[in-house]
């Protein structure tokens, strides 16, 4: 998260970043990690939208995420659409095209994807207005 | 002696069936919602778990249908706060945007 936090903090004058709070894959009443037990990341599966959206907030604030979050739908149906558990970067690019996807996370996580894809559309986008 | 080395032929086949009908499972449940491959992954005693190449597994089973190039699923999704919704259509012709998945564990 530090990574992303910096690229958000580069590049949020020339592009979108959100973070998607998907389905928790570790809750308590399924599947327990001990390094999340150790780090008192102990919680059940939110049982409404409502709860879920709460667990969101606390997740955005307590992982000291920087740009803001959404709340996937209660059916999951947008982690669904984009493979996204356990975690996933994508980067769209101004036609609505995916321009980037990482791996699955958290294997597949890698911020300097993102990065040099928005260096690639940044950089085109400032070429194109140096033209005009 | 060619009884013996039967026997361990047979062993052997059905120690790989085994390890095969386990992959096969774990692969299944994580194409799943993840409470599915929670769930499964809790069930299984930690002597099996060592066993189950994580990475590799997941790496294929979570590849996904979307490509680079193909049009991103649109969708409309709310702040915690419920203050904004937020439709990825509403970006295009103006800024790349970078879409972080994730929860909280």
């Amino acid at each position: 998260m530090p990574a992303l936090n910096k690229l958000y903090n580069e590049y949020r004058d020339q592009a979108e970043f959100w973070m998607i709070y998907i389905a928790e894959a570790h809750a308590s009443d399924v599947w327990q990690l001990g390094v999340n037990k150790r780090d008192e990341v102990v919680f059940a599966s939110p049982e409404t939208i409502e709860e879920r959206a709460e667990l969101a907030a606390v997740c955005v604030r307590d992982l000291g995420i920087e740009f803001p979050a959404i709340v996937d739908d209660f059916d999951d149906r947008v982690e669904q659409a984009y493979t996204a558990w356990p975690d996933r970067l994508y980067v769209v690019d101004v036609e609505g095209r995916i321009a980037y996807k990482s791996g699955a996370g958290p294997y597949g996580f890698s911020p300097q994807g993102v990065e040099e894809t928005l260096e690639q559309l940044v950089g085109g986008l400032q070429e194109i207005s140096a033209v005009r | 002696m060619k009884k013996a080395l039967l026997s361990a032929a047979l062993v052997l086949a059905l120690a790989a069936g085994g390890y095969a009908v386990l992959l096969g499972h774990f692969y299944g449940v994580m194409k799943q919602p993840p409470v599915e491959f929670a769930q499964a992954w809790a069930d299984t005693p930690s002597q099996l778990k060592r066993w189950v190449p994580l990475e590799l597994l997941l790496t294929r089973a979570r590849s996904g249908s979307l490509s680079v190039g193909e049009r991103a699923p649109d969708f409309a999704l709310d702040t915690p706060d419920k203050a904004r919704t937020v439709r990825l259509a509403d970006f295009a012709g103006k800024r790349p945007v970078v879409l972080v998945f994730g929860s909280y564990t």
